[in-house]
């Protein structure tokens, strides 16, 4: 069951915005404390940023806002290009995709089929125009499922599995509280069964029982499914509950990577050290 | 006697960059575990006995020396990578302290089966092996499926230690198991850290109570309050 290599491997992901100097990544970073080129005024969110992400494994970013962290999870669901680096995807059939590389047609079918993505924000990651049933099929239907009872079931199996009660299938979002907002997302994501699990800050500005929910589900879905997760917080309560290894970004780097116990109890950067005693 | 766990030259400090200071905690420590016996850590406090506990662990990162758990694979954990050192604690290392830290809102069978499931082993197995661990530390059984939270210090002590024997872990790090039980308790622990020595476990462990490293140690070792060290930061 356990495969032996990474589901993912990121080697210097890089994605400046503007246009760009030979000196962009070399006048920015940590040391120099800034994220914005002086030679060119081009913004670097991120650069020569390296990890892997293993089977069934929960991988917390970390970071202030402005860091990047939510820029790593953008270039590796293909929201956006990176500008240098290369990261590789490897499904568990074998087939290894570089997703510097890939085109269109196979950058619709990773979204639609291997990874899912669950936003902030339930606007991004939902269609409130349709019911929270039609969420769910859509993923399904751009997975290439065709059979209405087969949708049908699946969507009430995954409302189950997220705790939205099975009578609100036909309600549109819009008329959900947040946490369930949330809820249906994670269903939605979950729908085609990825191989990947991006997660962005999906407990913020949700009340302490609506989160304790979430993060509950988010666990057992590692339990129940395997699947690997790469979790961008700004909480440490979060990634000490779920990732089992974290890095910390500061200005578009990754200024320290370990173990997630031992970044918040023997933190060895200064950034992260400030970081773990600001917490209350 | 097979050793378990060598540590050699194992040094921490603490670098506070804030502050512009470092905080020696462990010199140069060395010391062996052997299958089936116990070192004790002794020491006054602020001597790094807990830290080295938590460097063994990898919580903390030394600054210098090996901490080798022989085996299949042998591995230095010290310098290991993260990976090798998740699959460490998966499989092979049980740490218990005194406080329990598990997963909010879950039950006492289910914390104390975790590690059991996260080997993969079906629910239902993993469950009454965990029942069986808390049956052993007398845990009333109407305890057994609300969440430790609500527990007594000695009940969370016991629920902790209960967890941290169901993987029948090769090494077992103790870190004052004992500290907040009454008599009966405290007797029905050391019961339980004897059978497991005799099963085969190794065992390192710090006791506030010299009598319990008098009856179960079989090898003391004596750290010291590190000197004051120059400030590297």
């Amino acid at each position: 069951m356990v495969r032996e290599t990474p589901v993912l491997t990121a080697s210097g992901l890089t994605r400046i915005y503007g246009r760009g100097c030979s000196d962009c990544v070399r006048l920015t970073g940590d040391a120099q404390g800034r994220n914005i080129c002086p030679a060119c005024g081009s913004v670097v969110a991120l650069a020569e940023v390296s990890f892997e992400l293993w089977p069934g494994e929960i991988l917390g970013v970390m970071g202030e806002s402005g860091s990047g962290k939510s820029s790593v999870v953008k270039l590796l669901h293909l929201d956006d290009r990176m500008t240098a680096g290369s990261a590789t995807f490897r499904e568990s059939d074998g087939r290894s995709h570089e997703l510097a590389q890939v085109d269109e047609v196979e950058i619709r079918r990773l979204r639609d089929t291997r990874f899912g993505m669950v936003h902030q924000n339930p606007h991004l990651g939902l269609n409130f125009g349709v019911s929270a049933g039609g969420n769910i099929a859509e993923r399904l239907l751009c997975g290439g499922e065709r059979r209405f009872a087969v949708i049908r079931e699946t969507a009430l199996g995954l409302l189950d599995r997220t705790e939205v009660p099975r009578g609100r299938i036909d309600h549109q979002p819009g008329q959900f509280s947040g946490g369930m907002q949330q809820r249906l997302q994670i269903a939605r994501a979950l729908a085609p069964r990825p191989e990947l699990l991006f997660l962005d800050e999906v407990t913020t500005g949700l009340d302490l029982s609506v989160q304790a929910r979430i993060l509950d589900l988010i666990l057992e879905i590692q339990r129940e499914l395997g699947v690997a997760m790469i979790v961008v917080t700004h909480d440490l309560g979060v990634v000490r509950l779920l990732a089992s290894r974290t890095i910390v970004l500061r200005h578009g780097r990754v200024v320290e990577a370990g173990l997630t116990d031992q970044i918040l109890e023997d933190p060895q950067h200064a950034y992260t050290q400030q970081l773990v005693m600001s917490a209350l | 006697m097979s050793i378990v766990l060598s540590v050699t030259g194992l040094s921490k400090s603490f670098t506070l960059h804030h502050q512009g200071k470092s905080i020696p905690s462990v010199h140069d420590a060395t010391f062996t575990v052997e299958a089936g016996q116990l070192t004790a850590l002794v020491g006054p406090s602020g001597a790094g006995k807990s830290t080295v506990l938590k460097c063994v662990y990898r919580t903390y990162l030394p600054q210098a020396g090996s901490m080798v758990l022989h085996g299949d694979p042998t591995v230095d954990l010290a310098t290991c990578d993260e990976h090798a050192a998740l699959r460490v604690r998966r499989r092979d290392l049980a740490y218990v302290t005194q406080f329990l830290h598990c997963l909010p809102r879950q039950g006492t069978v289910d914390v104390v089966a975790a590690p059991l499931a996260a080997l993969g082993i079906a629910r239902d197995e993993a469950r009454a092996a965990a029942r069986q661990r808390l049956r052993e530390l007398d845990l009333p059984e109407r305890l057994w499926d609300v969440p430790p939270a609500t527990f007594s210090g000695g009940e969370r002590q016991r629920v902790n230690l209960a967890r941290g024997l169901v993987l029948q872990p090769r090494l077992l790090m103790l870190d004052e198991p004992t500290a907040s039980l009454d008599q009966r308790s405290a007797e029905l622990v050391v019961a339980a850290i004897r059978a497991a020595k005799t099963s085969g476990v190794a065992v390192l462990a710090i006791f506030h109570d010299p009598v319990l490293v008098e009856a179960l140690a079989d090898q003391v070792v004596t750290l010291k309050r590190p000197t004051e060290l120059p400030c590297a930061a």
